[in-house]
């Protein structure tokens, strides 16, 4: 078993080699600080296993991880290429790999779905064996089918801090939940407690969302199907990655205001002020505070805050939403929910593209980009 | 397909040094063939060479076209390297000093589509207003920052994902099997770099 002591946080986090373990908490709680001291980046974590020492990296053979996004992580062109790198570096096990990765082993990595991506990254790290695994986010970004695809391989003796609270429950042994300035273990069953959830900033809480009445045509676009938005409109694309959303937000981008998926490319500009230049908006979107900062210096939920409120100072009538709610936790999908509310409310028509299925009560109208099946709530 | 390093890379650096040393166009025209596959990369850089020769010839400085040759001729052959170079073959010749190459040639993709992406997004959000505006440093300010960023990031991920990955001892010696295809692409370099040393060839 491996103990560690966050150098930041009270409390201590175990993980044995026969259980997976879940860690959850807020954006910003320090979750990927964690599995970065864990990793021997950072801080000093203090961890107990065996032949390991104190303010040292980690054995890599012994415990490795995996980060979040993963375009950053590959040192081959394939899985096959990188695994015979790595043969040449110490002892890999070329055939779990191919297992993992099946028919998309010698598939150039930046052909391959986002599901597989995650794959790769993982197969990569697991080949060389380490006991223990600790991931940052695997779900990040995925649809239901990449999900799955993740889910299965993950294997014991991981630590997998997450977000998507739905998704991992079913699969963790035990689970730590960071609150404030201490980590703590909860039992698993806590987490279809609504109220603790809430309380605690996390996802998978069911939501209710009040439908306004419409007014007039504000859109009516053939983006590859007809679509129509209405003033106090939320029109819902559905569909898993690869389905077409991200193209059809594209192909709508001159006739309204769109917010893409990676907030970080999409910041021109030095300070959060500059990027809105709307202080009531700024205000509006509880950034007032930031004014100043840079908005590559906030957490994800600000970043995807500082979007909305230069989305809504921008006068546009119709603001589009490419996958929303990627990296949020409670509050910053709460905070969306309010934004989304107010922007009915002052007439403007919203749509959002996603494979969130919370998402879809906020929806007057959802098309599934993969039946083109149309539901109207 | 891929090529062998062994022979792959020498042929990259005559081509390279006969860019470099001659003002030849054979070592430009010597790679455009390969970057069949990339239609867009090419037009672009064919209507870039077309302007560049058509504006120094209108004002008579068309001796300074072989800068234009040596830029594309070199691009080329990074794109080259980044599609047919068998990456375990550098690592084989080079040890782990290497990896950094091999790290170059793989992340082209990544920063392709980042620079796209982030064109894309400053195009809809209204920056490219401020070159109609004439504000040309204010226009490469606000584009350099959000790719900035990002390299940042990306770079440090990897150095992450590297300490992970490689952490073993040392490098495990491969046997390099040198086949027909390596041979011809080493006699290419060869071929290119003798045709270019033949005066006004």
């Amino acid at each position: 078993m491996v103990v560690i002591n966050p150098s930041f946080l009270k409390g201590e986090i175990s993980v044995s080699p026969e259980e997976i373990v879940g860690l959850l908490g807020r954006s910003g709680s320090g979750k990927t600080s964690i599995i970065k001291e864990i990793l021997g980046f950072g801080g000093i974590c203090q961890m107990r296993e065996g032949r390991m020492g104190i303010g040292l990296p980690p054995p890599r053979d012994l415990i490795s991880g995996v980060l979040q996004d993963p375009n950053s992580q590959v040192l081959g062109d394939s899985c096959e290429d990188e695994i015979e790198l790595l043969s040449m570096d110490h002892r890999v096990d070329a055939a779990m790999a191919e297992r993992l990765m099946g028919k998309f082993f010698r598939k150039n990595f930046f052909q391959l779905s986002d599901g597989y991506k995650k794959r790769y990254a993982l197969a990569t790290v697991m080949a060389s064996k380490p006991r223990y695994l600790f991931l940052d986010e695997p779900l990040a970004n995925l649809d239901a089918r990449g999900v799955a695809q993740i889910l299965s391989i993950i294997p014991k003796g991981s630590l997998v801090a997450e977000h998507r609270v739905r998704e991992i429950r079913d699969v963790v042994d035990r689970v730590y939940v960071i609150s404030g300035k201490s980590v703590a273990e909860a039992d698993v069953d806590r987490l279809y407690d609504e109220s603790f959830l809430r309380a605690n900033g996390l996802r998978g809480f069911s939501v209710q969302f009040e439908r306004g009445s419409l007014g007039k045509l504000l859109l009516d676009a053939d983006v590859g199907f007809k679509l129509e938005v209405r003033e106090g409109e939320v029109v819902g694309l559905y569909g898993n990655n690869g389905s077409g959303k991200t193209t059809a937000i594209k192909k709508l981008s001159r006739k309204v205001y769109p917010v893409f998926q990676n907030p970080d490319l999409q910041f021109f500009k030095r300070t959060v002020y500059e990027e809105v230049l709307d202080e009531n908006a700024l205000r509006a979107f509880g950034l007032a505070d930031k004014a100043e900062a840079s908005p590559f210096a906030l957490s994800f939920g600000e970043k995807m805050r500082v979007l909305m409120a230069a989305a809504f100072s921008s006068g546009k009538k119709v603001l589009a939403f490419d996958e929303p709610t990627t990296g949020m936790d409670g509050d910053a999908f709460l905070s969306f929910l309010n934004a989304v509310k107010s922007m009915k409310e002052q007439g403007r028509g919203i749509v959002i593209a996603t494979h969130d299925e919370d998402l879809i009560a906020l929806c007057d109208e959802v098309i599934n980009l993969e039946s083109r099946e149309r539901l109207r709530y | 397909m891929k090529v062998n390093a062994v022979l792959a890379l020498p042929a990259a650096l005559m081509i390279a040094l006969a860019a470099a040393i001659t003002p030849s166009p054979v070592p430009m025209i010597s790679t455009i063939p390969f970057l069949i596959g990339r239609k867009r990369f090419l037009l672009l850089e064919l209507l870039v060479i077309a302007l560049s020769a058509f504006a120094l010839s209108e004002l008579d400085r068309f001796s300074l076209f072989a800068y234009t040759e040596r830029t594309a001729t070199f691009v080329n052959l990074y794109l080259l390297a980044s599609d047919y170079v068998d990456r375990p073959s550098i690592l084989a010749i080079t040890g782990k000093a290497g990896l950094p190459l091999i790290v170059g040639l793989n992340y082209f993709p990544l920063f392709l589509s980042v620079s796209s992406e982030v064109t894309f997004y400053a195009r809809i959000r209204g920056i490219t207003n401020e070159l109609k505006k004439g504000k040309f440093v204010s226009f490469f300010q606000s584009l350099a920052l959000p790719i900035l960023v990002e390299v940042v990031r990306v770079a440090e991920n990897l150095y992450m994902a590297y300490s992970l990955k490689v952490y073993g001892g040392g490098v495990i010696k491969r046997k390099l099997r040198v086949t027909g295809a390596d041979a011809l692409f080493g006699a290419y370099g060869a071929l290119v770099l003798w045709l270019s040393l033949i005066p006004h060839f």
